[in-house]
């Protein structure tokens, strides 16, 4: 195997780039910055890149399964159809022309919002199916569920401003309590993936491999 | 089985048929029922307010289709009230389906004379994730040298001494997905630059801890967007929405109430059983 596709190679570039953009996001290093700002111009290239690969990945899947009539052949056809006719157009005649910004504005806006209404559906649905007093617990669940709802009901607040009161105490006390737990564990789960990585104790960014 | 029961154990087709109604009346008839303003959306209207002439504004905008309708509202707004103001704005796209939507807000706000290149700039789609924000942040000409039509940077009068975060004053930032902490992590922690976030309704419980310490201000859903249209005196399409909040909210209220009529009842009689 080449030396540059050698596992060690590619964590010894890891290490010499991790330990530049860490020094010169903590300290001020005369030149360190202009270093730091020419391998994050680099990173964005590469992931650039990754948008192309994500197009190639998608046909890879869709084409074998459309030529053998595979199980959803149809919408195999859709994707890749639509990913032609899409980057054509935007390639031919640029992504500022009106055919561009028409085919999005009516089929991806239209699709998209669309999809995205779905929850409300689907909320109503759960709220009504899940919300039960069934014992202590989803009693404390549905009574925290309601008053949030009534907080974000303009109506509500405007006729019992009270709602507004407990809505903004439940944001800022047992919420954010909560929530700077989860965010401060992510945090530090992060810093140990990080440390793993410097190390090469964490490998699995190599190739897919463990 | 009593009527109390059956409340317990309606068909879904029943709310959703509701749900549609709750929809689509304040749309065909606006109610006009009140909204007050809350603090979030409050903060961030008078930072903007105030903020000092020839301030720098950097304007992401991570918003595609579907969330539009959500968060659109507010996005207009806030563009409408930097461009009443007397600061320059660099615009950019996080994502490439956010393009449209930037220059559609751009078509449809009063820019009260402002020039492009010498008062506002957009950037276009900038690709690379957070490592693109960290770029931008050590210097914008590393991201991209032109702007969204090709013009190069160095040509555009309000660029000139523009280049990097710390020229930078305010980023306000739109999105529809789970990156804002990208931007905590690449604008405010290191440099300390302040972040208004407008975002999607349910995503307000994930970002309000960052509230007002990281983001100085929220502008959260349609619900957020009226306050703020209401606060710039321009009602625009979240304010025509608020009444469907409401009433929609409502309704779930209202289906919670009749499943826990039911659910009782049932449990009342099978324990009589």
């Amino acid at each position: 195997m080449a030396w540059y596709k050698s596992r060690e190679f590619c964590q010894i570039v890891t290490l010499i780039v991790a330990i530049i953009i860490l020094i010169t996001y903590f300290f001020d290093i005369p030149g360190g910055g202009e270093v730091a700002s020419h391998l994050q111009a680099f990173g964005t290239i590469v992931s650039a890149f990754a948008l192309m690969v994500g197009v190639l990945n998608l046909f890879q899947i869709h084409l074998p399964n459309l030529m053998r009539k595979g199980r959803y052949w149809y919408t195999s056809f859709i994707v890749c159809a639509s990913i032609i006719l899409w980057a054509s157009i935007a390639i031919c005649l640029g992504s500022e022309h009106p055919i561009s910004r028409t085919l999005y504005m009516t089929v991806n806006y239209p699709l998209s919002g669309t999809a995205y209404s779905f929850t409300a559906f689907y909320i109503t649905s759960a709220a009504y199916r899940a919300f039960r007093a069934r014992n202590i617990d989803s009693f404390i669940l549905l009574t925290i569920g309601t008053l949030v709802i009534l907080y974000n009901t303009p109506i509500a607040n405007a006729v019992f401003p009270t709602f507004g009161d407990i809505g903004d105490w439940i944001f800022a006390v047992p919420n954010k309590a909560g929530f700077r737990g989860v965010v401060i564990g992510i945090a530090l789960g992060s810093v140990a993936v990080g440390l793993r990585t410097l190390l090469g104790m964490e490998r699995g960014y190599l190739r897919g491999g463990g | 089985m009593s009527i109390f029961q059956r409340l317990g154990r309606l068909d879904p087709r029943v709310f959703f048929t509701l749900l549609i109604f709750a929809v689509a009346i304040p749309i065909i008839s606006p109610l006009g029922l009140p909204v007050p303003i809350t603090q979030p959306v409050l903060d961030a209207y008078n930072y903007i307010e105030n903020l000092p002439e020839g301030s720098v504004v950097l304007y992401s905008m991570s918003v595609a289709g579907g969330g539009w309708d959500d968060v659109g509202g507010g996005v207009i707004a806030t563009m409408q009230h930097l461009f009443s103001r007397p600061v320059k704005i660099i615009i950019f796209s996080y994502f490439a389906d956010s393009v449209p939507w930037v220059e559609y807000t751009l078509n449809n706000i009063d820019k009260h004379g402002k020039k492009y290149g010498e008062d506002y700039v957009w950037l276009g789609y900038l690709a690379g994730g957070e490592a693109m924000l960290a770029g931008l942040a050590s210097s914008i000409r590393s991201i991209t040298t032109t702007d969204a039509y090709g013009t190069p940077l160095d040509n555009l009068p309000m660029m000139k001494d523009i280049d990097n975060i710390h020229d930078i004053d305010l980023i306000v930032h739109a999105e529809i997905s789970t990156i804002f902490e990208a931007y905590l992590r690449q604008f405010q922690a290191p440099y300390g630059k302040p972040i208004i976030l407008i975002c999607p309704s349910m995503m307000v419980t994930m970002y309000f801890p960052y509230y007002p310490n990281q983001a100085i201000g929220i502008i959260g859903g349609v619900r957020g967007s009226a306050e703020y249209e209401l606060l710039i005196h321009r009602p625009g399409m979240a304010s025509v929405s608020t009444d469907t909040l409401s009433t929609t909210h409502i309704l779930i209220i209202v289906m919670i109430i009749m499943g826990n009529i039911g659910y009782y009842f049932e449990r009342k009689i099978r324990r009589g059983e």
